[in-house]
């Protein structure tokens, strides 16, 4: 049975993989940090450890698909990150992507 | 205490990082502690209590590295090189198995206490022949892994492709008909012989073929100082000969890259053995002696005269070696001809259709 309980973790930590670049794009709309990501995400039922995220931002913003900004007006500086153009034309692609595959999969195991 | 701990957290993860890189992630990274740590403010716990608890949650600094640099996935040798790799690395291990065992039971007989010898000499003796195999099969067996490992290491590093691109369905290699294939048994047996010829003529040239029964010791049949100076020729045939297996293994048909590589270790293999057999000497004059003793027949010429047909010293060279020089030299023409008949005939069909 333990065979069982680790298939099912790997194979849903595989399916939750693809997905977390979608939701951490969609919560960049407007500027965030990435411990506030953190929490967010964590009250919306989709957790993601901050050693996840941290380097997962980092990424998209190598990509182009994220910029970024250092407030340091208030004591604690804070890096902003923010969906760019780019971003946004990817971030649209990908949840039409989603939408589309989350439709046929539901039909097909919805067909037996 | 507490910021000693927290700075050596973040170098842990920073340190293998690009400079300018380690510079931002180790400012993201004191963000996040500290946005942790303020989290946590109301629980009643010290500072040092605290901030253990929060590096404990952001996990090993390692992992953490792995995920900044992108490596998370990398492997030694990934996809698809691993599947040939397993291939070749099982085709390896069979040969060197398999040649190392035979050669040392050739290596034991030559040093066994024959013809007659008190038990105790006999237990040594398989003792120490048993200890040999083990102690050589280890060192060839990890030294085949190492090098098949590396070398697969290497091309899969650098991208080296194995197989070919999806461009184009029309690139698919044809099925080649059946008299074209080269089979793995083939494979396998060229690849033991191949062992066996470079332990017994390379690495033990004073022992090389033993022949046993005609004196108290057995007498190596090839004479140990010409092996030793057609050395470079016989590495020279034993790396073209591997070259071919290579280039065999990988198109898995009569090619003309492998028609390439069977002629150039074919035309090696024929000066080797012009050079080696055809050297006066070459058989040792002491299994020589003794052949005359015990059956009264030179085995120089035909019992002692020049073989018709043959000129100069050829004509006087032990008979069985000049029927191989014959035979070698004939059979690696024959072999070259027809791996270019299979190769020009497969790509003729290839090109009607």
């Amino acid at each position: 049975m333990e065979d069982f309980e680790n298939t099912f973790e790997n194979v849903s930590v595989e399916l939750r993989r693809g997905l977390t670049n979608l939701v951490v794009l969609s919560q960049c709309k407007q500027p965030v940090y990435g411990y506030e990501l953190v929490k967010t995400l964590g009250d919306k039922g989709f957790p993601l450890e901050a050693n996840t995220v941290y380097p997962l931002l980092r990424r998209l913003e190598k990509q182009g698909f994220l910029r970024s900004d250092w407030d340091t007006s208030t004591e604690k500086p804070r890096k902003y990150y923010q969906i760019s153009p780019v971003g946004l034309r990817f971030y649209d692609r990908l949840r039409n992507h989603w939408y589309e595959n989350n439709r046929i999969v539901q039909e097909i195991i919805e067909e037996n | 205490m507490k910021n000693n701990l927290i700075e050596r957290y973040i170098y842990a993860v920073t340190r293998h990082l690009p400079e300018k890189e380690a510079v931002e992630v180790s400012r993201e990274l004191d963000e996040l502690i500290a946005s942790m740590l303020a989290e946590k403010g109301d629980i009643p716990a010290s500072e040092d209590e605290r901030v253990r608890e929060v590096l404990m949650e952001l996990g090993s600094p390692e992992a953490m590295a792995r995920e900044y640099t992108g490596k998370a996935n990398d492997s030694l040798i990934g996809q698809p090189h691993y599947s040939l790799y397993l291939r070749v690395l099982k085709l390896v291990l069979m040969a060197v198995t398999i040649g190392i065992s035979v050669a040392l039971v050739v290596s034991a007989i030559s040093e066994g206490p024959f013809p007659t010898s008190d038990t105790t000499s006999w237990i040594n003796w398989t003792l120490d022949a048993v200890i040999e195999w083990f102690t050589s099969l280890t060192s060839g067996l990890l030294g085949g892994f190492a090098w098949v490992t590396i070398i697969f290491a290497i091309l899969y590093h650098k991208g080296v492709k194995l197989d070919f691109d999806m461009n184009d369905l029309d690139d698919l290699p044809e099925v080649p008909e059946e008299k074209v294939r080269i089979g793995r048994g083939e494979l396998i047996g060229e690849a033991i012989f191949v062992t066996l010829f470079a332990i017994l003529f390379i690495v033990l040239p004073y022992v090389n073929i033993p022949i046993i029964g005609i004196a108290a010791k057995p007498i190596p049949l090839f004479t140990p100082e010409v092996l030793i100076s057609v050395r470079y020729l016989l590495i020279a045939s034993l790396l073209t000969t591997i070259l071919e297996m290579v280039v065999k293994f990988v198109d898995g048909r009569y090619s003309l890259r492998v028609f390439g590589a069977i002629t150039l270790a074919n035309l090696v293999s024929i000066v080797t053995v012009l050079t080696w057999f055809g050297n006066p000497q070459a058989m040792n004059p002491v299994f020589a002696e003794r052949f005359q003793e015990l059956t009264g027949l030179s085995v120089y010429g035909l019992n002692g005269q020049p073989v018709p047909g043959f000129g100069g010293p050829w004509a006087m060279l032990p008979l069985p070696f000049l029927i191989v020089i014959v035979v070698v030299t004939v059979i690696s023409i024959i072999e070259i001809i027809s791996a270019g008949i299979k190769a020009f005939q497969f790509r003729d069909k290839l090109s009607v259709d």
